[in-house]
């Protein structure tokens, strides 16, 4: 019987929406495998996913003592289901080192479970706007500056004047 | 035997054959004649009827004719008569109108004369009184569209001023209106430009530290 918190795992290979989509997808391939010809899960796991899925998943196999694999890969699809999605729009194009550092804060500072769901919109300028268990704050630069004008309108017009 | 007495039995049926032919030949002969005498009588019957017939036409055609003449001499003498009474009554008539004419001018230049009298009578009488009282009532109708026409100068005056008054108020709110959209604009281009301008100079690090801190402000604000 797998463990529940073994799934915690899987979180690391879906730390954004794109990814735990592509995750979903190779773990469906894994399962299905297993009612083919003697050696195709094997097969699969070398060639059909990624390695880095593949090897995560055969040390969760082997960790776990997994007998039946077949209700490990419909857990993990429901843990990969149940995360939850913070929302966040951001002025620039998140790679592999920035998708990372944000994640682990997330990681960290707010918990396991959390899958990023990353939007861009560069007339933000900087920050981030966040939705998150469907609360909603505007962090960005843009906002910064509206707040900044509202306050001192009066200042700038005269300053323009 | 039999043959005997077939044959002058034949004999004697040809002979009452041949009377029967002879007696029917001398009848239709005398049918013959006896129709030729009735058409004869018949075409002299009606010879003499024509001739009857047009003698009877030739009489009444010289009747007629006298008829005619008589009626033609009879009816001039009517006509001339006619004529006679015709302008011996005309004549009477004119005569008698003329009459009736006279008269009746009379009656009514008599009257005519006497209805002139009497009106010149009332009319001269009335109009000293009547043209004062014109007079006076053009002399009021004058005051009062002076005092109209003052009033109405004063009102369009006054109506003038408070339009113009309201125009200005209204220039000066859309003057004030316009100012206000330029602010704004003038705010909006220059907090896009600067989000924007602020947004390109940073780099990637800067971009991930502004995020980050966004994110820690979320935890401070429990939003996350």
């Amino acid at each position: 019987m797998p463990k529940k918190n073994m799934y915690s795992e899987l979180n690391r290979l879906a730390r954004t929406e794109e990814e735990r989509e592509s995750l979903k997808e190779e773990l469906q391939v894994l399962s299905a495998s297993l009612y083919e010809r003697e050696g195709a899960f094997e097969q699969a796991l070398a060639y059909k996913v990624r390695p880095t899925t593949g090897e995560t998943v055969k040390k969760l196999l082997v960790e776990g003592k997994v007998s039946d694999r077949a209700k490990f890969f419909e857990e993990a699809a429901k843990a990969l289901e149940s995360l939850k999605i913070l929302e966040l729009t951001i002025a620039f194009d998140p790679k592999g080192q920035s998708i990372e550092r944000i994640w682990q804060w997330v990681r960290r500072n707010v918990g396991e479970g959390i899958t990023l769901k990353f939007s861009v919109d560069r007339s933000i300028g900087a920050g981030a706007i966040v939705v998150y268990k469907g609360k909603f704050r505007n962090y960005s630069l843009k906002k910064l500056l509206e707040d900044y004008f509202a306050a001192n309108r009066q200042n700038l017009i005269d300053l323009l004047a | 035997m039999d043959t005997q007495l077939l044959f002058y039995a034949t004999i004697i049926l040809t002979a009452l054959m041949g009377i029967v032919l002879g007696w029917v030949a001398i009848s239709y002969r005398k049918l013959i004649e006896k129709y030729d005498k009735i058409r004869t009588s018949a075409q002299e019957a009606e010879k003499a009827l024509e001739q009857q017939r047009a003698r009877v036409l030739e009489e009444a055609k010289v009747q007629a004719k006298q008829i005619v003449t008589e009626a033609q001499t009879r009816s001039g003498q009517l006509i001339s008569e006619a004529a006679s009474f015709g302008n011996q009554t005309k004549e009477l008539l004119g005569s008698e109108l003329n009459k009736l004419q006279a008269v009746e001018l009379g009656y009514y230049q008599k009257a005519l004369e006497e209805t002139k009298l009497q009106a010149q009578a009332s009319l001269g009488g009335i109009s000293k009184d009547v043209r004062q009282e014109v007079v006076r009532q053009i002399d009021a109708v004058r005051i009062g569209l002076t005092g109209e026409i003052q009033k109405a100068q004063l009102e369009t005056r006054q109506m003038l001023s408070a339009s113009y008054k309201k125009m200005e108020d209204e220039i000066e709110a859309y003057k004030a209106e316009r100012l206000k959209r330029v602010d704004e604009t003038i705010f909006e281009i220059l907090k896009d430009v600067s989000a924007k301008a602020i947004g390109k100079t940073l780099s990637l690090e800067d971009h991930e530290d502004v995020v980050v801190k966004a994110l820690e402000d979320a935890k401070k604000e429990h939003v996350l």
